[in-house]
């Protein structure tokens, strides 16, 4: 058994050209565009970006839920990239998402044990015990009072229906749970209780977690390792630490100087790197780098030659890559 | 610095069939020019409502206000809560502006950016001019603004359509929007939290140096707490309806003085903290505003209450105590301040 839960190669996942009422376009959406990155068993992988980067799609991807237009997905040492049907539907049990809003990720009309026992029904599974028995013990685990088992969704708070989704999840013990902006709607104070609810499960459980957000300090807290992705592409990986510490990619660089720190005197003190312009459309990207256009190191060879991501440290704890032709430090 | 708003004792309900809902009640603060003012609090707690209530906006007929709200603006002064209709109308624009969270709720999707910017210039300033005069002067304006907000090549783009511009432009439409008859108060309701870090940025940068062009007076609502840190001067911090702690920003973040505030300020991860911590989550949800509990509202989630020993929190109600000059709490705590914030 390999050490990785999750290793993606080179997958592509393009979306077909969509005209509007607005914009006549033949152009696919290259919404993900060769990305390669690993999640090892009990880790959490961050994914991070600006809106429209590709975060949803990667994660939707590596579920299966599309089908990719090129590349390997292998989980649990297994090419998943082209499984269909029942092959396809044993591996869903075992990578879960969490979405961020949970309320129209529940059924409004099922109660809460039922919402969570479909998952049972689904995949024709009998826990020792009894399945109600089960649901029980997942309310509990995600801190629901148990006796809550038949009220319907409407009846809980955004908090709350958070550790519904974050229970329905656990149900069939996955190995990997895609956590797609789990806590981006909920409050500061809700915010931390799901966070150290997922931290403490991961230990419980051995679980692996892609966590994406545009949150870059709830990341940080929560992550072993971050992928930051830009237009499609990944621009940089490494470990939690050394990415806020020393980034190497420009791009990183500006991101996190744009995350304003909830301490006023360092706020009075800091320099920005204020990014100009907007993201380009992943349907028309800029040739060369895709970040040549907000860069303020571009020069000729970033518009015309495509950066490798390029890996220091292979294989050791503290790997990480950059795709850069410039990259700092 | 002259005051510009004066909010006194300002109570906001709504009767629903199912019970009164006390949105806000009895806020006192207020706010000078060129200062900016964050409004802090979970959802719910009553930021909207209060600012809504600043702008005359509340449906009088579904509403319960009480209080006043007297703005200051050298000639046209006003107190809101009894105005009428009219009055609020002639500031509405003008003196007071307000930017939103979705840009699109507020720009027309069928109009050019254009129409749009003097349409709103015109109901203030083409009174007494003839029209033809009066649109020229429109056009030139609402370029002007655009340009001020930077948007690139703005002579061109006034005539284009909302959904032709991305997210951050939007809201920099807005901004001019809001902007163009150089409001002396300016609330802005989450102007950012749609957006990217990186826009953020820009957008915050841009609010502040419009604050300084039109010297407003700038109210920021957000849950954002470091964003709160980055650009404002003082802090209202809201819970279940009422402002629990008042004062500068230094004073809430270094010398927090109610365990609400310091719960907020300990649940927040932060980007330069390099250790990875658990994180101090404040235990239990908000209450109900339709059945809020007796005694101090935080109490059923305060980790405080059995240290209080001269009230009952459970059963009391904390007035408003000054700690220091401008730095206000409503708690029954003996402790002055709460170790929060820094040196966690
Ligand atoms: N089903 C689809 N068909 C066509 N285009 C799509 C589809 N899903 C996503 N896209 C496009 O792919 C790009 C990436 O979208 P994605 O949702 O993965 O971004 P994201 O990083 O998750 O953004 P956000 O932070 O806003 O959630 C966007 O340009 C989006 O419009
Ligand atoms: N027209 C209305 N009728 C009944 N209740 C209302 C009305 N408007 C607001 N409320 C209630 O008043 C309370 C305060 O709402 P408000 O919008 O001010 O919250 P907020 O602090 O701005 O929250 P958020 O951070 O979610 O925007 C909420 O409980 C809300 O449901
Ligand atoms: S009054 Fe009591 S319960 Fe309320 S915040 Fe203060 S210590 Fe906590
Ligand atoms: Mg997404
Ligand atoms: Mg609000």
């Amino acid at each position: 058994m390999s050490d990785k839960v999750l290793e993606v190669k080179d997958l592509k996942m393009h979306f077909a050209p969509r005209s509007t009422i607005f914009s006549k376009s033949n152009a696919p959406v290259k919404a993900v565009d060769g990305v390669s990155f690993h999640i090892n068993r009990g880790e959490t992988v961050g994914l991070v970006g600006e809106s429209g980067c590709g975060k949803t799609t990667v994660g939707r991807t590596v579920m299966r839920l599309y089908n990719p237009t090129s590349g390997e997905i292998i989980f649990d040492d297994q090419d998943i990239s082209q499984l269909k049907g029942n092959e396809l539907k044993g591996i869903r049990s075992k990578i879960q998402l969490i979405f961020q809003d949970p309320y129209s990720s529940l059924n409004p009309r099922h109660t809460v044990g039922k919402i969570i026992e479909a998952s049972f029904e689904i995949h024709k599974i009998n826990p020792a015990g009894g399945r109600t028995a089960a649901v029980k013990e997942l309310l509990a685990k995600v801190g629901l009072n148990p006796e809550h088992i038949n009220r319907f969704p409407h009846e809980f708070s955004g908090g709350q229906r958070q550790r519904i989704g974050i229970a329905r999840a656990l149900a069939l013990q996955p190995k990997l749970i895609v956590c797609d902006e789990p806590v981006s709607a909920l409050d500061v104070s809700i915010q931390a209780q799901v966070v150290n609810l997922l931290d403490d499960l991961q230990s419980e459980f051995n679980l692996a977690y892609l966590f994406i957000a545009h949150d870059l300090s709830v990341v940080q807290h929560i992550s072993d390792r971050v992928v930051v992705m830009y237009l499609g592409k990944i621009m940089e990986i490494a470990t939690t630490k050394d990415l806020f510490a020393k980034p190497m990619h420009p791009y990183t660089k500006a991101l996190l100087s744009a995350v304003p720190i909830p301490d006023p005197e360092i706020e009075r003190k800091r320099e920005r790197i204020v990014l100009q312009g907007d993201l380009p459309s992943p349907a028309n990207p800029p040739s060369g780098c895709v970040f040549s256009t907000r860069c303020w190191k571009a020069t000729e060879k970033c518009r015309t030659e495509v950066p490798e991501l390029i890996t220091l440290g292979v294989g050791n704890p503290n790997e990480r890559s950059y795709a850069c032709h410039f990259p700092e430090n | 610095m002259s005051r510009l708003l004066e909010v006194k004792d300002l109570s906001v309900s709504f009767p629903t069939d199912a019970g009164v809902v006390r949105a806000t009640q009895n806020l006192s603060f207020h706010l000078d020019r060129g200062e900016t003012l964050a409004i802090v609090g979970e959802s719910g707690s009553g930021k909207s409502v209060s600012s809504m209530a600043i702008m005359g906006l509340h449906n009088p007929g579904r509403t319960e206000i009480s209080g006043e709200i007297n703005l200051n603006f050298g000639e046209n002064n006003l107190e809101v809560v009894s105005a009428p209709e009219e009055k609020i109308r002639a500031i509405r624009g003008k003196n007071v502006a307000m930017i939103f969270q979705d840009p699109m709720s507020s720009l027309h999707p069928y109009y050019s950016i254009g129409n749009q910017l003097t349409e709103s210039w015109l109901i203030h300033n083409g009174g007494n001019l003839d029209s033809k005069t009066a649109k020229a002067k429109a056009w030139e304006r609402a370029v002007e603004m655009l340009d001020l907000v930077g948007i690139p090549d703005a002579g061109r783009r006034v005539k284009e359509f909302p959904h032709q511009f991305s997210g951050g432009m939007r809201q920099r439409v807005m901004i001019a929007l809001a902007l163009i008859n150089g409001p002396d108060l300016l609330i802005a309701d989450e102007p950012t939290t749609a957006l990217d870090v990186t826009v953020q940025a820009q957008i915050l940068g841009l609010l502040k140096d419009m604050q300084k062009e039109f010297n407003m007076g700038v109210i920021l609502i957000t849950h954002d707490l470091g964003v709160v840190a980055e650009v404002s001067d003082r802090i209202n911090v809201m819970y279940a309806g009422k402002l629990v702690e008042e004062g500068t920003v230094d004073d809430i973040f270094y010398r927090t003085s109610h365990p609400y505030t310091q719960g907020l300020l300990n649940s927040i991860p932060r980007v330069d903290s390099g250790v990875a911590e658990k994180l101090v989550a404040i235990p239990g949800q908000p209450p109900s505003l339709i059945a809020l509990p007796k005694g101090c509202a935080f109490s059923p989630r305060c980790e405080y209450v059995r240290q209080v020993s001269s009230h009952d929190c459970k059963v009391e109600i904390p007035d408003s105590i000054e700690v220091a000059s401008g730095h206000s709490r409503k708690c029954f705590l003996k402790e002055t301040y709460l170790p929060a914030g820094k040196g966690r």
